[in-house]
């Protein structure tokens, strides 16, 4: 709970009606009676009438004078109100009173908030001179001292004024006002209608984080369905209608025509001859739904659209409305859908090389695109002047799920963060009974199903390929183990057969892999004949194999070799035998060496092979998803972005 | 899928320790190395004839 503003009221009579009225705050000058509107300023201990105050227009502002609210920690009352026109509608600057005694300006525009305190006077670029982007830079203390960004260049009204407020005013008062933003929640305006500029800082958040309380009855300044105010399209004479009362133009459904709806009867903005044939929107107008427990209706639509080499791309803009929480969007492309806000705080440049990326809430986005967007089609109601063929210069940059897009004009830059939905998330919560159509191809910002899932298949492989290769290691040195001496032989001359028996030598290794048997005779140029038995010492089990080798005398070449290599399948390990019985026509002496060969490692490479095809289809996957993501970008080229080296298919594998 | 892949990298990996432990092999052996240039070489000879370098071999009880 907020603490209690401090009551240093004191209460007048009215000179008019005599009714009470009073100034609470010290800094107030102005009061306006609540019953005759007569508008009175004190100085010192005199009052005068100034005159009768005009009539404030209904906008459907939730806050009312008396209602509570808390900054920072510390409560606030609205007392007082000053309400303004300007080219995007009606805003109102509520005057509050602190606990702690200070004063500040609640700005409530289209349902977006801002709080502000007046700070000392500061040398400003003039208004003449500023344009939407431009650099300002605000001196003073900490908290709000540093570089804002124009965000808008506007010129507002007074319409009227209400409660008590700290200076005088009349309806129809102009000042030229420029908007700023700052790091994070950043805010200023510069008031340029005093010399010098007043300036006012302070931050833009979300209702919710005023904690408001004695508000207006949102039932009653709620939806308005079924109070709309009626009127005549100027186009074509059509009834249309107008639910919201910050709504400032409505285009015609038939014509398309564009009638701004802020008088009692419409006026002609744009003259259409007609709308686009055929066109419906998925979700119709007038549709209530309920979107993170905001209820949201569907008052306008249009449609967009780029040509990019040539060839246009169109996507549809649901404009949604609360009564609290202000305007929301629904784009949709391709069967693609974003929700989509104003953005909290304005997008910051990161100094990179290359592709241009933007910094918002600690997130980086990568730039995706730059378009001249024109609108195509409308219909509804929209709370600025819109009109068909109305362009923007628009940039997007993406971080999935999430989109901040800027679209500019030459006096204003907004900024918009996207979040990408399932389709039948938004079907379902706007009760649509239409099936969504299957979205083509991939969102700008649309997750990756394979987000996160690629990792695991690399780590996985990279384990089974250590596990392989110490599997390996470990075959290859039971393998090599024990290598037996070779058994040497000796035919002397006139013998024809040598017969050897060796010692038990021991034949490592395991399993029942082949042996290799290696007959090399030494210094001979006659054949040899070797019969060779292996004889398992311990089980009596015999192996034997025959060679020859040796060279033959063909046509008075010698041909032939005194080495050969063969090998005994099916050995298992123990301790063996060698009986060797040569043959040769002539004296020779020579070797047989019985051992295993060493472990191949093609085994392991067909092992380490199979094993890389899943993370590598899952890292191809990923990458063309992301090829696909960035095919409509200004980056296509380098089919860049992102190819996500941390992700895997979820599907159909 | 990734239980799958589990699953087949472990199946992998058993054929893989089944095949070493048979001395199963893609690649040519020693033996079937030494026997192929062997082989080579008589045939780079013409065609002459062949010496040495064959044998057999057989394996049973005593």
């Amino acid at each position: 709970m907020s603490k209690p503003v401090e009551d240093k009221s004191r209460n007048v009579a009215c000179p008019s009606c005599g009714a009470p009225v009073r100034f609470r705050g010290a800094t107030s000058i102005v009061a306006v009676c609540p019953f005759c509107k007569s508008t009175l300023v004190r100085d010192g201990v005199k009052l005068e009438n100034v005159g009768k105050q005009a009539e404030l227009l209904e906008d459907q502002t939730p806050i009312r004078i008396g209602a509570d609210g808390r900054h920072r920690g510390v409560g606030f009352n609205v007392v007082g109100r000053i309400q303004f026109r300007h080219e995007a509608g009606l805003w109102n600057e509520w005057y509050v009173l602190f606990a702690d005694g200070k004063s500040g300006w609640l700005s409530d525009a289209s349902r977006e908030y801002t709080i502000t305190y007046p700070i000392p006077p500061q040398v400003v670029e003039p208004f003449e001179s500023l344009k939407a982007g431009d650099p300002i830079h605000i001196v003073g203390d900490k908290w709000y001292s540093g570089k804002y960004s124009v965000t808008n260049l506007d010129t507002g009204e007074v319409v009227a004024g209400e409660g008590e407020l700290p200076f005088k005013f009349t309806s129809g008062w102009k000042a030229n006002v420029a908007d700023l933003r700052g790091a994070g929640a950043r805010f200023a305006t510069v008031d340029y209608s005093e010399v010098p500029p007043r300036i006012y800082v302070g931050e833009k958040l979300p209702f919710d984080t005023f904690a408001f309380s004695g508000l207006r009855d949102p039932e009653r300044v709620g939806f308005t369905k079924g109070t709309a105010l009626a009127f005549k399209c100027a186009g074509c004479g059509a009834p249309i209608e107008k639910h919201v009362t910050t709504t400032e133009v409505v285009a015609c459904g038939s014509c398309g025509t564009v009638t701004d709806v802020t008088g009692t009867v419409g006026r002609l903005v744009q003259k259409n001859e007609r709308n686009v044939a055929g066109f419906v929107p998925i979700i119709p107008l007038g549709t209530v739904g309920r979107w993170k427990n905001v209820k949201y209706e569907v008052v306008g639509f249009m449609r967009r659209g780029v040509t990019v080499d040539g060839v246009p791309y169109q996507w549809g803009e649901y404009l949604l409305h609360n009564i609290e929480q202000g305007y929301a969007w629904i784009t949709e492309y391709n069967g693609h859908y974003n929700f989509v806000r104003t953005a909290a705080e304005l997008p910051r440049d990161e100094e990179v090389l290359g592709q241009p990326r933007v910094k918002y809430l600690g997130r980086i986005f990568k730039h995706y695109q730059k378009s001249q967007a024109k609108v195509t089609f409308l219909t509804g109601e929209f709370y600025w002047r819109v009109q068909l063929g109305e362009t923007v210069d628009c940039n997007d940059y993406v971080s999935p799920p999430l989109m901040v897009s800027s679209e500019g004009t030459g006096k204003e830059i907004s900024w918009s963060v996207g979040e990408y939905v399932e389709p039948s998330a938004i079907f379902a919560a706007f009760a649509l009974k239409a099936k969504p159509r299957k979205p083509v191809g991939v969102a700008p910002n649309q997750p990756s199903p394979y987000t996160g899932k690629v990792g695991p298949y690399w780590l996985a492989f990279i384990a089974f390929l250590a596990l392989g290769l110490v599997a390996q290691l470990v075959f290859s040195a039971m393998q090599s183990s024990a290598k037996p001496s070779p058994v040497p032989f000796h035919l002397a001359g006139g013998e024809t057969v040598a017969r050897v028996t060796s010692a038990p030598f021991k034949i490592g290794g395991f399993g029942a892999a082949p042996l290799t048997v290696r007959t090399a005779t030494i210094a001979s140029t006659e054949w040899v004949s070797v019969d060779l038995q292996l004889t398992d010492a311990d089980s009596g089990r015999a192996y034997s194999t025959q060679r020859s080798l040796g060279n033959h005398n063909i046509s008075g070449n010698l041909e032939g070799s005194g080495i050969d290599v063969g090998e005994v399948p099916g050995v298992p390990a123990g301790r063996y035998t060698l009986a060797i019985e040569a043959r040769s026509p002539k004296a020779v002496n020579g070797t047989v060496e019985v051992y295993r060969s060493s472990v191949g490692w093609s085994n392991f490479w067909l092992f380490a092979g199979f094993i890389v095809l899943w993370p590598t289809i899952a890292l191809a996957r990923s990458m063309a998803f992301e090829k696909k993501r960035w095919l409509e970008s200004d980056y296509a080229s380098d089919s860049s972005g992102d190819s996500d080296s941390d992700s895997e298919p979820d599907s159909d594998d | 899928m990734f239980r799958a892949y589990l699953a087949a990298a472990f199946t992998a990996f058993g054929l893989y320790s089944a095949g070493q432990y048979k001395g199963w092999s893609l690649m040519p052996s020693e033996a079937q190395e030494f026997q192929r240039q062997r082989a080579e070489q008589q045939s780079s000879s013409y065609g002459r004839g062949s010496s040495g370098g064959s044998g057999s071999s057989s394996s049973g009880h005593k």
